[in-house]
């Protein structure tokens, strides 16, 4: 009988087996001995023994509540995001500028190289000269060199970079990122490594990429859409998790999800973001918090996780500390 | 039976312990025990749904709307009402309410009743630990009672046509007006039925949202 009843938890029980059941557990001594087994159940639950359909729609739901939150922020933030937009765009054209003004100025051989930053608690914008468009994240930056468009697609990344890569099948666009070089067609994908991170993330989002080592041209990984690669820079060793990769890429328009991760994490996340040092007290370390936000300033963020977390804050020496109540 | 009886009492107690600490980490909107909660229950409320919607895309998008729900309305959770019967319920009623959209009315149902799902009631004693109306009972009785609520001459036609199986002739013969009034009157009540089913539709929700507070 606990056989069966597991396999109706799971949803796998057939019309015959859940028929057996109900005659079963109309004895009211045989329910409490279900809801016994039920709760055994409850505690041991892994996510091999679910229905594929259960998870993508756990994760359909996660998603969900992520953009619950990320709809109500957005129509507060109206006039800050046009400000936004119109640093954007400023931006865009005076990079624009730039790049014709050197085009014109320069002798064609000569090899220089161009870099792009965000600024800390920025997040940037631009269009390189083969139609790419590119995303840097607070505190990045992205070089690459007047050969670009012409004899290679290679750009040196150090940060966060978010990637729309125009197609061109006879010249491959080459990401480096410490060492780890992403190589792609066509495609959207994001890239993590900062240099005091320990590993090296990218996320795809559509297409495909193809992932080598610095000192190798031939890849050791292919990423398909929807998965993340983690490679550790001390071990070498990486791993790739299937996720939604929309809620890793999603920073790009400003938003900042954080789903269930614990305080210590986070805080160094809004550390980049905020440019601002923020301590983390032992006790809250652990703290897991979910949320998302979009054009905040770091005090309402602040109010937030106090909010949410119960902590209380102090500042000194220019440095935020979160503490137990 | 003492030691049984002693052995029920503890297992019950368990459970609403452990219900109450659930409840309490739902309320502050913990998203690690929202999924969990997921998981426990996705399977049986997907197999429950499908045994009155056969779209699987409806299937999941209705009990996906349960989960989303609950998660909006999370700050009335009770601490001691079971959140499993909670969702249940939610899901019965919105399939109640799919089933009276796309299901078209047959009002043959109302003179013979419709056939059951047996395989209802096993997920009614897991969730709500009752037995109670099937899916089927609940809709025909929907039905009935919008029935009833009818202005009382189209109430008649309205039995009369479609129940009693009688042609609109013989109606405007046996009630001495227009064949041309029978039609008109017939027409006017399908349409204020399904005003009044759909009006349901809305009382139906609001049971979520009372079951909530």
């Amino acid at each position: 009988m606990k056989a069966k009843i597991i396999k109706y938890l799971e949803g796998r029980a057939s019309e015959k087996e859940i028929l057996g059941l109900t005659s079963w557990i109309e004895d009211e001594n045989n329910r409490i001995k279900f809801r016994k087994i039920k709760r055994g159940w409850k505690a041991g639950l892994n996510d091999q023994s679910l229905p594929n359909t259960t998870l993508i729609e756990l994760d359909k739901f996660q998603t969900r509540i992520i953009n619950e939150h990320d709809e109500r922020i957005r129509n507060l933030n109206f006039s800050q995001r046009l400000y936004k937009y119109a640093a954007i765009l400023l931006f865009l054209v005076s990079i624009g500028g730039i790049y014709q003004y050197l085009s014109g100025n320069f002798i064609e051989n000569a090899t220089f190289f161009n870099t792009i930053f965000a600024e800390k608690g920025q997040i940037s914008k631009a269009m390189l000269p083969d139609g790419t468009m590119v995303w840097l994240n607070s505190g990045s930056s992205l070089k690459y060199s007047n050969d670009f468009g012409i004899r290679n697609r290679d750009v040196e990344l150090i940060g966060q970079g978010y990637f729309e890569v125009t197609k061109n099948r006879n010249l491959p666009f080459v990401v480096s990122c410490d060492e780890i070089n992403i190589r792609v067609l066509g495609t959207q994908f994001s890239a993590e490594s900062y240099p005091n991170d320990p590993d090296v993330e990218v996320v795809l989002e559509e297409g495909s990429v193809e992932l080598f080592s610095a000192n190798s041209r031939k890849a050791f990984v292919h990423l398909q859409p929807n998965e993340i690669m983690i490679y550790d820079k001390k071990s070498n060793h990486y791993k790739i998790v299937g996720v939604t990769a929309k809620k890793y890429t999603a920073w790009r328009n400003g938003i900042f999800n954080i789903y269930d991760q614990p305080l210590n994490e986070v805080a160094e996340k809004l550390q980049k973001r905020y440019n601002q040092p923020i301590e983390v007290g032992d006790g809250l370390k652990n703290c897991k918090v979910t949320f998302s936000i979009r054009n905040e300033d770091f005090e309402d963020v602040l109010k937030m996780l106090l909010d949410i977390t119960h902590a209380k804050a102090y500042q000194e020496g220019g440095i935020v500390y979160l503490k137990e109540k | 039976m003492e030691i049984f009886s002693i052995f029920r009492f503890f297992v019950i107690i368990t459970d609403h312990f452990m219900e109450n600490q659930l409840n309490h980490k739902l309320k502050e909107g913990d998203a690690r025990s929202f999924s969990e909660l997921f998981k426990q229950t996705h399977p049986r409320l997907i197999g429950y749904c499908q045994l009155f919607v056969k779209n699987r895309k409806d299937t999941e998008d209705l009990v996906q709307d349960c989960f989303f729900q609950l998660w909006q309305n999370r700050a009335k959770i009770d601490f001691h009402k079971s959140v499993e019967s909670l969702l249940f319920v939610s899901l019965r009623n919105k399939c109640l309410n799919y089933l009276k959209e796309h299901s078209r009315y047959s009002f043959d149902s109302l003179r013979e009743g419709m056939l059951s799902n047996e395989l209802q009631y096993l997920y009614q004693l897991d969730f709500i630990e009752k037995r109670e109306l099937s899916l089927e009972e609940q809709l025909v009785a929907a039905l009935k009672e919008a029935i009833e609520e009818l202005p009382d001459r189209k109430r008649e036609i309205l039995i009369k046509n479609k129940i009693n199986g009688m042609k609109q002739k013989e109606i405007a013969l046996e009630l001495g007006i227009s064949v041309k009034t029978v039609e008109k009157h017939l027409h006017e009540a399908k349409l204020e039925l399904k005003m009044k089913l759909k009006k349901q539709f809305v009382a139906l929700s609001l049971i979520l949202h009372l079951l909530l507070q």
